[in-house]
Parts: structure tokens; C-alpha cells; sequence
């Protein structure tokens, strides 16, 4: 599998659906909007029924009602080019008749004082003016509105009022729509694409987050350009908001989940619960449609950057380009915030979502890189384990006993092919696992006491002290911890080795321990007087020497065994197979009257980190 | 080499000392009154520094621990030292150190009689590889380069060393045992001498049929008559 090409690929598409998008310059005709923003209105049921109020067209409340507006303005050759028609946009939520010099305008919906009668009409519509009404001059604008089916919203509902060329105002709704199509059908793809990753290898779970953040985004930026792309009577428009309002907080629920998914820091559940809170207050809390939306992805945003930089202190993989991605997208929410919704959303989801891909690829070729390390890494102990074995000191000896038994004692022979056949089984049964069960790995040890014990001609004991039989861990640590302390304890006769466990909370603890030589005698081996010639032409010997230290090991033979391969190879067993959860400690220690060489092992008890 | 009496082997392993010992008695016979095992490095360096032996056996490894240091001591006595390990791959320093020959294991009867039989002769060239003389000086060991030694005279027992330099060490091996251990460029050209033709000048002949060497750094060394012959082929 080559992801980071086909996440290469999927992010190109995703840049040139934004850049193309980008480049849809607004169309200015030449010709001007005459915005009628300042009205007079009043309530009733009849015109005759006051009082008139003058204010801004978007201050009339949206509380359901009927409402009458008016208006009286001058029309200008800018505002109409000759031979061509006049059209009125009236935008707002509520079914709205317009009077055009008493004259009525043909549109959609019915207003009504009754919510019965009324028919809802459109959110935004473009009425064509009759050529023969569109005379240069002064003209009154009446409006009956009604807005009895908006549902439990509100807020402001009339947007706008303005006059012009009829063909400019139809095409200014649809800039809007062209330039989030293309950012839309970006996302698409890419969310379509992951999704297929992911039905293909379920194992991929961030392949499914961002297939659902892409969904999301795409959710919502068809529920943002419903209203220009179709066009919808008012009473839909609740149901419209409340559908971006769902999908905007499920792009900042999975953009939040992805992302403390995919860099793991400390306090991960207690961030996520936040996370959930934070998002759904918004929502909840805040009045108009709009503010609920920004707030809702400003918390997000900043949840996300933090989140972001903390791996990336943490120089997690990726985490640099996904902070990028997060940065960039509330900067674009930062520098118009108003406006983001409307006309900014498709491109800082775009950027956030292409850096995000660019930020998975990375992190998925680092999970690849160590993933193949630590393939080859298990290769090569399986191989030094199997090796050791192989090594002079273990076979050329057994098999140099073998042939003395053969000529001497071939009885002697055939057990010692039996205890080595034993162990080897047992050796090739294991080393290619990962971690096997204690059990497997005792027998591993007491194979090898018995192949010791009939070559050295000395009884090799393991004494085992166990709480947690069913506990598991690498292969042949215990093993070569034993071979460790057989090779370099000694011992005449006989030599018992104590293997103890105990649980503490989520981990063992085991104690492996080896005597290092026979009880010290405090009297001492007589000296030996009949020693090397003293050289009487030498410097005075010193008598008054350092008093001999009796607590501490005697140095030449039971000196500790130094870190040789095979607690290297221990530490190497316990890195792949623990991580770090693993404690390793050995030493010399003074137990009742000898030298004891301890060793303490502190491993998790169930599962590992990765 | 006179008689073996006594052996010491130095091999931890019970069953592996075992066969070297019952094969020795076994090849060796009447002429053997004391074997002893010694387990450990401490105790094969406390019995060398006290006991005479004839012969040493000497496992290079030993519970993870390297024997060189044994073999350093020993190589400076006079008795030869005979490796029996399983590292084969130290056969080679352990032939520099001045070995008189490396037995891997596992190792047949015949194997070990050929190894015997070696200290009686001089070997191919091969197994000559010999590159320090071990010098004990006072408790210490050490190993003095066989470049700068120019020519070893006997001493009694022992050999004298005498080097480029003009200074001379004591080595505790004699000059017939030397002889076996040292490369083809040693050659003995009198009772109480070896030189390295590498050193030698010309041969010359004093009145008398006495004859003598000339060395690089000044001198001469005499030669005995019966290898006049032997070095005139030398000098072509």
C-alpha cells in the first residue's frame, strides 16, 4: 500500500476544486443595485391600520405577523440599462406581495393575516418590474409580508430590499453557489474516497473520521447553498438552518475526535468531553442562526489549534501541518467573521481539510516507518535468540559432553539428546512469537536447567513462586536471565534459582534469584605462604592497606555479569513488546550468608500500550 | 620436552574437563601422576602462581569471561599451554601469544594425541604465529614484541631476550621449548642461541673451524658447526 501518493492525489484534486472556485471573480455588469434599505412599516391587518414606523428593512421584527411596508424612491438610468428588464429582489423570510405604483408584481407565495390562508413563497425572488412601470423617476414600493409558518425561529427575517438590472440580480444569487459547488464537490470526492478506504480496511479508523468530517463539511455547505442552488418557500428555512447547524457541529465533532485521535496526548477522554460540551453550547445558548454558527466553529477552531500545538510541542508526526490546516481556518473565520458562513466556508474548510489529509499522510508514513523498524527489529531478536544457541560456547561444549558420554556412558548420551532435543523444541516453538504465556516460557528455562545440569554434572533448580499464571511476556527473557546466571554463577553440586511473582495493581513484579557462589566463608581459604618469591629489593609492602571490605561481592568471580547481548537482548524484547511500561533492574545483593545476583522485572500485567 | 607429570586444565564444564582428563591419562599413561581441574579464571591464576605444571589446558571461555588473561600468565612460565575451547575464531591470538597448539571442540582421542605430540616437535609454519613473549616482571606480565627481540640467548634454565634496544629480558620458557613455538625467521645456530636472520649481517669464519654471525646492530653470536650448513643455505 502506497498511502501517501493516493492521499498526495486526493489533496491535488481538493487544491484545484478550491483554487478554480477561487477564481470566480464577482461580476460587475457596469450597471448599480439600488439597495431600498430605509422603510416605513407598520402591523394590522389593514393599511389603514398604524402606527408607521420608519427603520431599516432588516430591522422590521420577525415576530409572525403580518407586516405592510413602504417605500418611495428615485429610479436613475444607472440602475436600468435601456431595453432591458427591471427586476425587484425581495428577500425575506415571509411570503411577500409587492405593489409597484399600486401595480401588482407577479411572484410567488400569498400573505395572509390568517396563518391558514397564507401560501408560503420563496426566501429570495427576483420579480420582473413591467417595462411600462420602469420609467425613470420617482416610484412607491408597497409590500404586504407575512411570515405565520417560520416556526420557532424568531430572528430577523427580512434581509433585503433592492432594484435593478433584472438579469444581475439573478445572477448575484448564483455566484455564491457556483464558487461552494466546487469546494463542495471537492469534499465529495474526498469524503466518498475515505469512506471506500475505510469499508476496505476497517481496521483504519481515521480513514472513517475523515471520511465523516469531509461528509459533514459536505452536509453543510449543501444545506448553506440549498437556498441559492434551489430555492425553497420560507417555512423550509428553519429546517435548513437547523440542518447546517447539525452538520457544522458534526465537522467539529469529528475534526475534534480525528484529531485527538490521531496524536494521542495525556488527558485525552477529559479533553474530548470538553470538546462535546464546548461545541454543543453554542448552539444551545446563542439567539441568531449566525452567531450560533460561528461561535460554535470559533470553539472548535480554538479547541482544535490548542490540541494541535501541544502534539506538536510534542513533535508528533504530522502535527505541524495539521496545526497549519486548524490555524488557517480560524484565521479565515478571524479576518470576517460575518461573512464566513455565506462565503468563506467552503474555502477554510477546504484549506483545513486538505492540510488535514496532508497531515494524515505524514502520520501514516511515520506509523509505516516504525511499524517496518519494529517488523525487522522482532526479526532480528527472533534470529539472535535462535542464534545464541547456535553460538560456540552452548554447542561445541554440549556436543564435546556428548562425546564423552558416547564413548563412556552412551545411556548418559541419549538423555542429554532427549533434554537438548527438549529444549530446542520448546526454543523453535516460541521465538517467533511476540509474547507467550509464563508457562511456556518456565518450560523454556527447565529445558535448559536440565541440558546445563547434565553438562556441568550439577543440580540446576528453577523454584517458581507464582500469582498470575496466565500472565504473558516476550519470549525467553526468563531464559536468558537463567542461561545468564548458570553461565555465571557458581556452583558445585547443586544450585537453586528462586523465581517469584507478585501483582501490584496493573503489574507484576518478579523477582529472579540466582546465588553467584558457594557461602562465603568469613574465616577465609588459609593463605598460602608458599606464594610467588618475595622481591626483598622491592618497596616495603604496605600492611597497613584499607581494612578488607567484607560487605561488599568479592571481585573476581562473582563480579556482576557485565551488559552483555543477553540483557540486551532482554531490554530489546521488553522495549518492543512494553514500549516503556517496563522496569529492568539487577544487582548484587548480600542475602543470608552469600552473594545473590537479583534481578527485578515490573511489567504490565494485561495488554501493552500499542 | 621430558616426561609430563603434571597437568593442570582449566574448564568449567564437569563433563567437558571429565573426557580431557581420562583421554590424557589415556594417552599420556604411567608418566602422569597429577591431574588438576581448575573451574574458574581466579583459581587457574591462584594455581599457576603456586604449583609446577608440565602442561596446561586451557579453555579461552570460561562462564563469559575472557581467558587471555590466563594465557598471559601463562605463556610467560615455562611450561607450554595447550587451548582446548570452542571459540575457534580466537585460535589465531591465542597462536600469537605462543601456543603450542588449538584443540576445538569437540575433539577425537586422535585429535588430542596429535595436540601432545606437537610438544615434542616444531610444527609447520602455520602454527607459528607466535608474536609476544610473555616477561614476568616482579607479580606483573608483560608481553614484550618479538619484532624488537634481535636474538635469545639461553640462561640456565631460561631464556634471555636481548633486544634492538640493547635491553634484555628473562623469559621462564627454555630455549629448545622456544624454539618450537617461534616463526621460521628464529633459527637456532648454537646450543645457547636463536637469531633473527632478519638480523644477521654475514657469517663469518675464525681460525680454528670456528665460525660466527655479524649483527645488524653490531656483535657476533657464535655458531656451532653443525649449522653452518644449514645457515649457508640461507645466505644462498
Amino acid at each position: 500500500m502506497l498511502p501517501f501518493r493516493r492521499h498526495l492525489s486526493a489533496a491535488l484534486a481538493l487544491l484545484s476544486s478550491i483554487l478554480l472556485s477561487a477564481c470566480q471573480a464577482e461580476n460587475s455588469g457596469g450597471r448599480e443595485v439600488l439597495y431600498l434599505s430605509t422603510v416605513m412599516w407598520a402591523q394590522g391587518e389593514q393599511v389603514s391600520e398604524g402606527p408607521w414606523t420608519t427603520s431599516e428593512f432588516w430591522r422590521i421584527p420577525g415576530a409572525p405577523q403580518q407586516v405592510w411596508i413602504e417605500t418611495t424612491f428615485e429610479l436613475k438610468d444607472v440602475h436600468r440599462g435601456p431595453g432591458r428588464p427591471l427586476g425587484l429582489l425581495v428577500a425575506a423570510l415571509a411570503s411577500c406581495e409587492a405593489r409597484w405604483d399600486d401595480h401588482l408584481l407577479q411572484g410567488r407565495g400569498r400573505p395572509s393575516a390568517e396563518a391558514a390562508t397564507e401560501v408560503p413563497g420563496p426566501t429570495s425572488q427576483v420579480l420582473h418590474v413591467p417595462d411600462h412601470l420602469a420609467s425613470v423617476g420617482t416610484h412607491q414600493l408597497r409590500l404586504r409580508c407575512s411570515n405565520h409558518h417560520r416556526g420557532f425561529d424568531f430572528s430577523a427575517g427580512y434581509w433585503l430590499l433592492a432594484v435593478g438590472d433584472y438579469g444581475r440580480l439573478l445572477q448575484g444569487e448564483r455566484v455564491v453557489s457556483w464558487t461552494a459547488l466546487i469546494g463542495l464537490s471537492g469534499m465529495l470526492v474526498i469524503g466518498i474516497y475515505y469512506l471506500l478506504l475505510f469499508l476496505l480496511d476497517r481496521q483504519r479508523r481515521p480513514y472513517l473520521l475523515l471520511a465523516l468530517l469531509a461528509l459533514s463539511a459536505c452536509g453543510m455547505l449543501v444545506a448553506e447553498t440549498w437556498r441559492n442552488l434551489v430555492g425553497y418557500t420560507y417555512d423550509w428555512h428553519i429546517v435548513r438552518m437547523s440542518l447546517i447547524a447539525a452538520m457544522a457541529w458534526c465537522v467539529a465533532f469529528f475534526l475534534l475526535w480525528f484529531l485527538s485521535d490521531q496524536f494521542v496526548l495525556r488527558r485525552r477522554g477529559w479533553f474530548r468531553g470538553v470538546a462535546v460540551v464546548a461545541i454543543s453550547l453554542p448552539l444551545l445558548t446563542v439567539p441568531l442562526w449566525v452567531d450560533k454558527l460561528i461561535l460554535l466553529l470559533l470553539v472548535a477552531l480554538v479547541l482544535a489549534v490548542g490540541w494541535c500545538i501541544m502534539a506538536w510541542r510534542r513533535q508528533q508526526e504530522g502535527a505541524a501541518v495539521a496545526t497549519l490546516g486548524v490555524a488557517g481556518c480560524l484565521l479565515t473565520l478571524l479576518i470576517a467573521p460575518w461573512q464566513f458562513v455565506d462565503r468563506n466556508l467552503y474555502l477554510g474548510l477546504g484549506l483545513l481539510l486538505l492540510l488535514l489529509l496532508a497531515s494524515h499522510a505524514r502520520h501514516m508514513r511515520a506509523a509505516q516507518l516504525s511499524a517496518e523498524v519494529a517488523r525487522l527489529r522482532s526479526a532480528r531478536l527472533e534470529l539472535e535468540l535462535l542464534k545464541r544457541h547456535l553460538q560456540p560456547h552452548f554447542l561445541m561444549n554440549t556436543l564435546t559432553a556428548l562425546s564423552e558420554w558416547v564413548e563412556e556412558e552412551p545411556a548418559m548420551a541419549v538423555r542429554m539428546i532427549e533434554a537438548l532435543a527438549d529444549e530446542m523444541r520448546q526454543l523453535v516453538r516460541i521465538a517467533d512469537r511476540r509474547r507467550i504465556p509464563l508457562h511456556e516460557e518456565l518450560k523454556l528455562c527447565h529445558c535448559h536447567l536440565a541440558v546445563m545440569s547434565l553438562r556441568r554434572d550439577c543440580n540446576y533448580r528453577l523454584q517458581v513462586d507464582l500469582e498470575e499464571l496466565e500472565a504473558e511476556v516476550p519470549p525467553a527473557i526468563f531464559h536468558t536471565l537463567v542461561e545468564n546466571a548458570v553461565t555465571h554463577g557458581q556452583a558445585d553440586t547443586e544450585m537453586v534459582l528462586r523465581l517469584s511473582q507478585h501483582r501490584e495493581g496493573n503489574h507484576l513484579r518478579y523477582f529472579l534469584l540466582a546465588p553467584m557462589g558457594p557461602p562465603i566463608n568469613f574465616a577465609g581459604p588459609p593463605i598460602n605462604l608458599a606464594g610467588p618469591p618475595i622481591n626483598f629489593a622491592g618497596p616495603p609492602i604496605d600492611l597497613s592497606g584499607p581494612p578488607i571490605d567484607l560487605t561488599a561481592p568479592p571481585a573476581e568471580e562473582m563480579a556482576e555479569p557485565a551488559e552483555g547481548t543477553g540483557l540486551r537482548y532482554v531490554r530489546a524484547r521488553l522495549t518492543e513488546c512494553f514500549g516503556k511500561d517496563w522496569l529492568l533492574h539487577a544487582a548484587a545483593q548480600p542475602v543470608a550468608d552469600r552473594w545473590v545476583w537479583q534481578t527485578e522485572l515490573r511489567l504490565p500485567w494485561r495488554g501493552s500500550p500499542s | 620436552m621430558s616426561l609430563i607429570r603434571r597437568i593442570a586444565l582449566v574448564e568449567d564444564e564437569a563433563v567437558v574437563a571429565r573426557r580431557l582428563e581420562r583421554l590424557s591419562r589415556e594417552l599420556l599413561g604411567d608418566q602422569l601422576t597429577s591431574v588438576v581441574r581448575l573451574a574458574s579464571l581466579g583459581e587457574a591464576l591462584a594455581h599457576l602462581r603456586s604449583h609446577t605444571i608440565d602442561l596446561l589446558f586451557l579453555d579461552l571461555d570460561l562462564r563469559g569471561k575472557d581467558g587471555f588473561e590466563v594465557l598471559a600468565e601463562a605463556a610467560a612460565e615455562a611450561f607450554p599451554t595447550i587451548i582446548v575451547s570452542a571459540r575457534h575464531d580466537l585460535a589465531l591470538r591465542a597462536f600469537e601469544f605462543g601456543v603450542v597448539d588449538f584443540v576445538p571442540k569437540p575433539y577425537s582421542r586422535e585429535r588430542l594425541a596429535l595436540a601432545l605430540g606437537r610438544l615434542e616437535e616444531r610444527g609447520p609454519g602455520q602454527r607459528r604465529q607466535l608474536r609476544y613473549l610473555a616477561v614476568r616482571k616482579g607479580s606483573r606480565v608483560v608481553p614484550v614484541p618479538l619484532a624488537e627481540v634481535a636474538y635469545i640467548q639461553a640462561s640456565g634454565d631460561y631464556s634471555e631476550l636481548h633486544c634492538h634496544d640493547g635491553t634484555t629480558h628473562l623469559h621462564h620458557k627454555g630455549l629448545s621449548d622456544l624454539n618450537r613455538l617461534l616463526p621460521d625467521a628464529y633459527v637456532q645456530i648454537h646450543r645457547s642461541y636463536i637469531v633473527d636472520l632478519g638480523q644477521v649481517v654475514s657469517l663469518l669464519s675464525h681460525p680454528g673451524s670456528r665460525y660466527a654471525v655479524t649483527l645488524r646492530q653490531g656483535g657476533e653470536l657464535p655458531v656451532s658447526r653443525q649449522r653452518v650448513r644449514e645457515l649457508r643455505r640461507h645466505f644462498g
